[in-house]
């Protein structure tokens, strides 16, 4: 991984307590506004947890509209509401996660929090395909007990370990 | 606002990582849930983050010899949550300077030691298998 080499103009450049010219945390950078913008882990996180949110009414509703008690045998049963609110839980989330985070950058979750999903090479929102693809990766995240939903705690970039294979950002 | 390093914000992931280790037995005793590990479940070998939430929950109750066996790596977690509470408050105070952004080369160096600490837990939980 290469640092670009700071600018001319970098006040910071010379002092021995910056030696590889990057900016001190919480410093503006002159001509490295991205560094400085990487979503942090915790606004990640809410963001997740509001666009799960939106899906669990749903999930409620069709488990108590959805399943019974067999009178005879005391067994559950299921009727046509819990396949049809379960349908409507994948489809409101797929417009949020995937249309809606794909063609602006911003679910409903990112947009409370005021992030961004962005490609990492062109700053641009990745399309509802690139996000359905980057929320199939996050399965990779979970393989190893979670580690790779940690990644931005210490990454440089902030990025999942999905972010990386999808060379994707998420932005403030 | 500042920044937060890396040692904070571990840190401060561990303090929540603590509460929930409060919260989590009532979870599963009233419910039954697990948190199963996917690898362990699809292949029956255990993964180097396998007996954290065991060893979790047992730190938080005092049981530190339970929490040893079952992932010794919850003591660095707890070690950094220990640490990140003091470190916040002397940084905000001006006791210690403002943390700095580490070179790619102690980037790298941490990398590698983190990746032998992940190895040697595989390894202590093939053994426990």
């Amino acid at each position: 991984m290469s640092y670009p080499p700071p600018p001319p103009n970098d006040p910071y450049s010379n002092q021995p307590s910056q030696p590889y010219g990057q900016p001190a945390y919480g410093q503006p950078a002159y001509g490295q506004p991205a560094t400085a913008a990487y979503a942090g882990w915790g606004a990640r996180v809410g963001a997740y947890l509001v666009d799960y949110l939106v899906a669990v009414p749903f999930g409620i509703l069709a488990v108590v509209l959805g399943m019974g008690t067999d009178a005879a045998t005391g067994l559950p049963t299921i009727n046509a509401f819990y396949y049809i609110f379960f349908l409507l839980a994948i489809v409101v989330s797929g417009y949020n996660r995937w249309f809606l985070a794909g063609k602006t950058g911003q679910s409903w979750g990112r947009k409370a929090l005021g992030i961004r999903l962005v490609g990492e090479n062109t700053g641009q929102p990745i399309g509802a395909g690139g996000a359905f693809v980057r929320d199939l990766a996050h399965i990779l995240d979970s393989l190893a007990c979670g580690i790779g939903y940690l990644f931005p705690l210490w990454d440089a970039k902030k990025q999942t370990f999905a972010d990386k294979v999808c060379k994707t950002l998420v932005v403030r | 606002m500042r920044e937060f390093s890396v040692p904070e914000r571990v840190g401060a992931f561990g303090a929540l990582a603590a509460v929930g280790a409060v919260v989590w037995p009532t979870v599963t005793a009233s419910t039954g849930l697990g948190l199963p590990c996917p690898l362990r479940t699809m292949t029956g070998v255990p993964c180097p983050g396998c007996g954290l939430t065991t060893a979790a929950v047992a730190l938080v109750r005092g049981q530190f010899d339970t929490a040893l066996h079952a992932n010794p790596l919850i003591f660095g977690l707890a070690a950094l949550t220990v640490a990140a509470g003091p470190l916040v408050a002397l940084r905000a105070a001006g006791v210690l300077d403002r943390p700095r952004p580490w070179s790619p080369r102690q980037r790298r160096r941490m990398g590698w030691i983190a990746g032998l600490l992940a190895v040697a837990s595989w390894l202590f939980q093939l053994h426990r298998l």
